[in-house]
């Protein structure tokens, strides 16, 4: 289990960074899993651990969604949204990312722990911690903005107001990447920071209208992904 | 009072509902250039684009904005910003302060945030007046006689023609010049290339902005 981990310079994934993307950005980045996902548009499908079945219904018509348009779904393999995101997207022929907040060595939730290997086997999984780190919570929103670096944008589905959640989308924003957030997230009286990353440049997702999704995500041309010079 | 017509200038198109080849590469550049992409060279896209801007300003229409004597003013964003946000205009006008087309005068700050124009429905897309009631001039020290105002894209023109009010405002004997890295083309059949320099003008009519071309 866990037996082809590597560790490799950011950057090496990502390519060269700016200024901006740079300041939170760990040096190094440990993967087990197919590399080559990273050479295709990413988002990131986030939220709760205590979904509602509307947020999992949601998360699944977004996921089958960005899988349809060969979008890598991009998630923390947590309880909830996020492991509804990956589950949905291999169940339906997709591709997967796990960023995680652990050590690749380590499986948490531990009842993730079969989705957890058959990611590494078949996807992708990638951490910012080494093996043996130690388990801490801090690590848990360092990974969150680590995540809104390696996806091409964000979407929220459900969170409250004291989610992890919400600092890879503060995150999202200050990188400049599109950040979605449910627009049915906007309606609940009890959360006020959906209303506030408005203010600060999220989008508000409409779920029927998901092809808003695919006007950030990089393009093809000629066969080159993303940035192109004229 | 809103000032009722800016002259600008833009260097690049990309038409959002062109579907040709070079629409497509029109698109990738808008996405790149919004969100400071890196080239594989180490470079920030901000510092590609103005570095082919500088080889070539001998030969643009609006190479008169650019000179010593020019302040760049970057126009802020529809929405409020963090501290550390990337804010891609003020690094287009930092890129050009380097290559000495002007000095850097951040002085425009966005106090409330307004629906961006890109996503908004078009009953709820900011006019000037909605633009112009939501950004302060911060005090400085500089008295300039030249401003171009700096954007990364420009639609309509509504945000550069209530910035160029407020600057007016607050600097009326500076001339002012409005200034995009890329324009939009609603009309996808009148789309060509991404390098389409031109320079025109953003007038006021009942309250909207308008942009020829």
């Amino acid at each position: 289990m866990f037996n082809h981990i590597k560790g490799i310079p950011l950057e090496d994934f990502t390519g060269p960074l700016n200024d901006v993307e740079r300041k939170y950005s760990p040096s190094t980045i440990f993967y087990e899993g197919n590399r080559e996902l990273f050479n295709r548009p990413r988002l990131a499908i986030v939220g709760t651990r205590k979904p509602s079945d509307r947020g999992i219904e949601n998360t699944i018509k977004i996921a089958k969604f960005l899988v349809q348009h060969n979008v890598v779904v991009v998630s923390g393999l947590a309880r909830g949204i996020d492991s509804v995101a990956h589950e949905t997207a291999i169940k339906n022929g997709g591709t997967t990312i796990a960023v995680i907040g652990t050590s690749i060595d380590k499986c948490y939730p531990p009842e993730n722990t079969e989705l957890q290997q058959r990611i590494a086997k078949e996807h992708l999984l990638i951490s910012q911690f080494p093996s043996g780190y130690p388990s801490q919570t801090k690590n848990f929103p360092m990974r969150n903005r680590t995540m809104a670096l390696l996806s091409n944008g964000t979407i929220i589905v459900e969170a409250g107001e004291k989610s992890g959640t919400i600092h890879q989308g503060w995150e999202a924003l200050r990188l400049g990447r599109p950040l979605f957030i449910l627009d049915t997230l906007l309606h609940n009286p009890k959360v006020n920071w959906p209303q506030k990353m408005i203010d600060y440049g999220a989008q508000p997702l409409f779920m029927n209208h998901l092809d808003q999704l695919l006007e950030v995500i990089p393009l093809t041309i000629n066969g080159v992904l993303g940035n192109v010079t004229f | 009072m809103l000032l009722s017509k800016l002259h600008f200038g833009s260097y690049l198109t990309y038409a959002p509902r062109g579907t040709s080849e070079e629409a497509k590469k029109a698109k990738q550049v808008m996405r790149s250039i919004k969100q400071e992409a890196t080239l594989q060279s180490g470079d920030p896209y901000s510092k590609y684009v103005a570095g082919l801007l500088f080889d070539e300003l001998h030969n643009l229409p609006f190479k008169d904005f650019f000179g010593n004597n020019t302040y760049l003013v970057p126009v802020p964003k529809s929405s409020l910003m963090q501290p550390g946000t990337l804010w891609v205009p003020l690094k287009i006008a930092e890129e050009l302060e380097r290559k000495q087309l002007g000095t850097v005068m951040n002085c425009l700050e966005r106090i409330s945030a307004v629906p961006k124009a890109a996503t908004a429905l078009s009953s709820q897309r900011p006019k000037p007046i909605d633009h112009y009631k939501t950004i302060r001039v911060k005090p400085g020290i500089h008295r300039p006689q030249k401003i171009v105002l700096i954007d990364d894209i420009v639609t309509s023109g509504a945000i550069l023609l209530a910035c160029a009010t407020l600057i007016k405002e607050a600097f009326p004997e500076s001339t002012v010049f409005g200034f995009a890295m890329m324009r939009t083309i609603s009309n996808e059949n009148e789309f060509r290339q991404v390098k389409a320099p031109c320079v025109g003008d953003i007038n006021l009519r009942n309250g909207n902005a308008f942009r020829n071309p």
